[in-house]
């Protein structure tokens, strides 16, 4: 039974299968069409589309809710929805305050759109809970911290380490608090993510974070129920500490080599999932480009402590039967092999123009996203260049370029970018999966426009 | 007229042990009393409960606290319309009372019979108080708004440290009468009586949300082994600032009273219903794991957030 696969992949025994969970947030609405905005604030809507992942995909898991602004909107963060994407948060009521929140602004059952969640959570519970493990997705700690103080808390970082400690703390009781509400409501396993974790180097975590993350997981396991700390982006060098807040497993996404990523989970008992590509393989490949990258991923890994998923919440518009693809070949490999003899995969050839730097009379810099209106580290990126623009606006230009996006992904493949995101200037490759402070970014911008 | 006393000092010190003299003493009086607690269950007032007393409970927060603030508004005015002689305000062990003179001011023409605001009462613990003064400015405080103030535990230190702190308290507040005493075994009627209420301008608190300690709340159902609890309460006392509460073992029911590391679970004359553990930090949220990874020594699925 699939949802036993999961659990027991989590508390790390032998299992005869490798368990396939699907990451069908938004793209759950598209299956019934419904949009993204619809389902996440629509109960109805959001478990008839739940039920219909259920019969499309045949998961072992699967998350209810994708959505890591529930608790960010009930802080007061005003939220832009849109119909293809989950909801961006734009505005940061903490942003030039500094200051810890009142208890009694942590969320209740009754708080923002919790209820509808806790009622959908109990419907699928009661509807396909014994056959699928649920999963209750949290915000992770960081990210929620940042949604309250905006960009500040990157210069908290550098200034104030004690305040980031205290206020990763308090969400991190947050997590808590919104764990205790899932697990009530039937949930199998709670995931922290935390996309944020990415941007903080090793060393930033171990001082001002891994307390709280791990208060966080062990909390859960007091709680007698399962956990799983996902993270968005290159965090291959996040990977070792984020192993010792001690979660049942970590999910990453396409920017981590998997194998690698193994190395260091096994070491701790700790199982991984992921990673299969969202854009390039669910969204613009094939079904063979699907089934293909899973066989591959499932005969390069030991089979222990291993889940299959996507790499994050799938794009709205991954065709159904890329994911069905991907099911099979998770399900049955044997059949899925035979599916993909002779079959070799065919790269999008489109032709771009790079920019002429040295031609140009002001600095370029150009932004290779995944899509800025859903990956926080990408908002980020963005804002550092926004932010600090009308101090070079006479030096220096910006592009921004999405993943999601056919010519973009061929650029940034000609461009020789591996990561996302990345900040180039004049082509040269300057920032990778890291935010520049201001003052930084400024610095560089006149560097280069000196040589001009 | 009711006569308003406020009763402050850090967590352990003997606020409680105080405040149960005092009903004791004035047993022919008309009391009431409000109880500030920082987590969720308010420990001290099962001890005060079974006298009889009109009490309000006040949890989560120190009434100072811009959060619970409106609620200690309404139990003053409530309390007003009680008939009572006296009114004591046990605060939380945090609590920063420089704003109180501001707070009354504001339900002025709210109270049913006017509330006589006669000082503060603050009770400090010879043996930490220097040391906690330094982290937590609400201490400060504690002692410069107060009318009196009790070196409770005093059998704890020696003269020349005594004196020492006779002399830091005397500093901050030259004005307030001081008595030395251990369990707060002091004259506290004639306390009362000679108490004249400090006119020290009313400041902000300090009391925001960032000085609340992580407070946490243990509980279980069925009869737990002491033997085994206490292990636990000593190994996880090392952490917290306070631990109390009340459990039901298999050697009866028992009081939890642990200051620090000094650590006190005795027989409990009134019957215990399940177990509740009050817990606060002080090393934040890392206590959560303290308590799981502590638990495994035999509470484990026992005792329970």
């Amino acid at each position: 039974m699939g949802k036993e696969l999961v659990l027991r992949t989590l508390k790390h025994e032998e299992t005869e299968g490798i368990p396939w969970v699907p990451f069908a947030g938004i793209h759950a609405g598209k299956l019934k069409n419904y949009t993204a905005e619809e389902i996440l604030k629509d109960g109805d809507k959001l478990f008839e589309s739940l039920m219909e992942v259920k019969k499309m995909y045949n998961p072992d898991g699967m998350p209810i809710v994708f959505d890591l602004q529930i608790e960010a909107e009930i802080f007061g963060c005003e939220l832009k929805w849109a119909k293809e994407n989950p909801p961006s948060v734009r505005s940061h009521p903490f942003a030039g305050e500094k200051k810890i929140p009142c208890n009694c602004l942590i969320p209740t059952a009754k708080s923002g759109r919790i209820p509808m969640v806790l009622d959908v959570m109990r419907r699928v519970k009661a509807e396909i809970g014994g056959e699928v493990a649920l999963y209750g997705l949290i915000c992770g700690p960081f990210t929620l911290a940042s949604h309250l103080r905006g960009s500040d808390i990157f210069t908290d970082m550098v200034k104030d380490k004690q305040f980031v400690k205290e206020l990763v703390g308090y969400c991190s009781e947050v997590a808590c608090r919104m764990a205790d509400l899932y697990l009530e409501a039937g949930m199998d396993v709670i995931a922290v993510v935390d996309p944020l974790v990415s941007q903080a180097s090793p060393k930033s975590i171990e001082s001002m974070m891994l307390e709280s993350f791990k208060a966080v997981f062990d909390y859960i396991r007091s709680k007698g129920a399962l956990s799983s700390f996902f993270v968005c982006g290159n965090a291959t060098n996040q990977l070792e500490v984020m192993c010792k807040t001690y979660p049942d497993s970590i999910s990453v996404d396409e920017n981590v080599n998997l194998l690698q990523a193994k190395t260091i989970t096994d070491k701790y008992n700790i199982a991984i999932g992921g990673n299969i590509p969202l854009t390039t393989t669910m969204l613009y490949g094939t079904q063979q480009d699907n089934m293909k990258y899973v066989l591959d991923l499932m005969d390069s890994l030991t089979h222990k402590n291993l889940i299959i998923s996507p790499g994050c919440d799938m794009p709205y518009s991954t065709p159904i039967q890329n994911t069905v693809a991907a099911a099979q070949a998770v399900k049955r490999p044997e059949d899925a092999r035979k599916l993909i003899e002779n079959y070799t995969a065919v790269v999008d050839d489109i032709d771009v123009e790079l920019a002429d730097y040295q031609k140009m009379d002001k600095v370029l810099l150009e932004l290779f996203l995944l899509d800025p209106e859903q990956c926080a580290a990408c908002t980020y990126m963005l804002n550092s260049v926004k932010d600090a623009f009308d101090e070079f606006k006479e030096m220096a230009e910006y592009r921004v370029y999405k993943y999601t996006v056919r010519e973009d992904i061929a650029r940034t493949g000609k461009m020789g970018i591996t990561n996302l995101p990345t900040m180039t200037i004049d082509g040269d490759i300057k920032w990778v999966s890291i935010i520049p402070s201001k003052n930084e970014l400024i610095e560089e911008v006149k560097k280069y426009f000196k040589k001009k | 007229m009711i006569n308003l006393i406020l009763l402050t000092g850090f967590l352990g010190a003997g606020k409680t042990t105080l405040l149960k003299s005092i009903l004791g003493t004035f047993s022919d009086k008309r009391i009431g009393v409000i109880v500030n607690e920082f987590g969720t269950i308010n420990i001290d007032a099962v001890h005060l409960k079974r006298d009889g007393i009109k009490m309000a409970e006040l949890d989560n927060g120190s009434i100072f606290c811009a959060c619970i603030k409106e609620d200690f508004l309404s139990a003053l005015v409530s309390m007003s319309s009680t008939g009572i002689d006296f009114l004591f305000v046990e605060a939380s062990g945090l609590a920063d009372p420089s704003s109180i003179q501001q707070i009354l001011r504001t339900i002025e023409n709210k109270t049913i019979s006017n509330l006589d605001y006669r000082g503060a009462i603050c009770v400090i613990d010879a043996d930490s108080y220097l040391g906690l003064a330094e982290v937590f400015p609400a201490l400060i405080n504690q002692v410069a708004y107060s009318s009196a103030i009790i070196l409770n535990k005093a059998d704890l230190v020696d003269k020349k440290r005594l004196d020492i702190i006779k002399s830091v308290i005397t500093q901050i507040n030259p004005d307030a009468l001081q008595h030395v005493a251990s369990f707060c075994n002091v004259d506290i009627k004639r306390i009362i009586e000679d108490l004249q209420c400090n006119d020290r301008d009313s400041v902000a608190s300090t009391n925001t949300f960032e000085s609340r300690p992580h407070t946490y709340t243990l509980t279980a159902e069925e009869v737990l082994p002491l033997a085994q609890l206490k292990q636990f309460l000593e190994i996880i006392s090392v952490s917290a600032y306070r631990i109390k509460g009340f459990s039901n073992t298999d050697k009866g029911s028992m009081e939890i009273n642990i200051v620090g590391q000094n650590v006190k679970i005795i027989p409990w004359e009134g019957a215990a219903e399940g177990t509740q553990i009050v817990i606060i930090s002080s090393v934040g949220i890392k206590m959560l794991s303290v308590i799981v990874s502590e638990l495994d020594c035999g509470l484990k699925n026992k005792l329970h957030f």
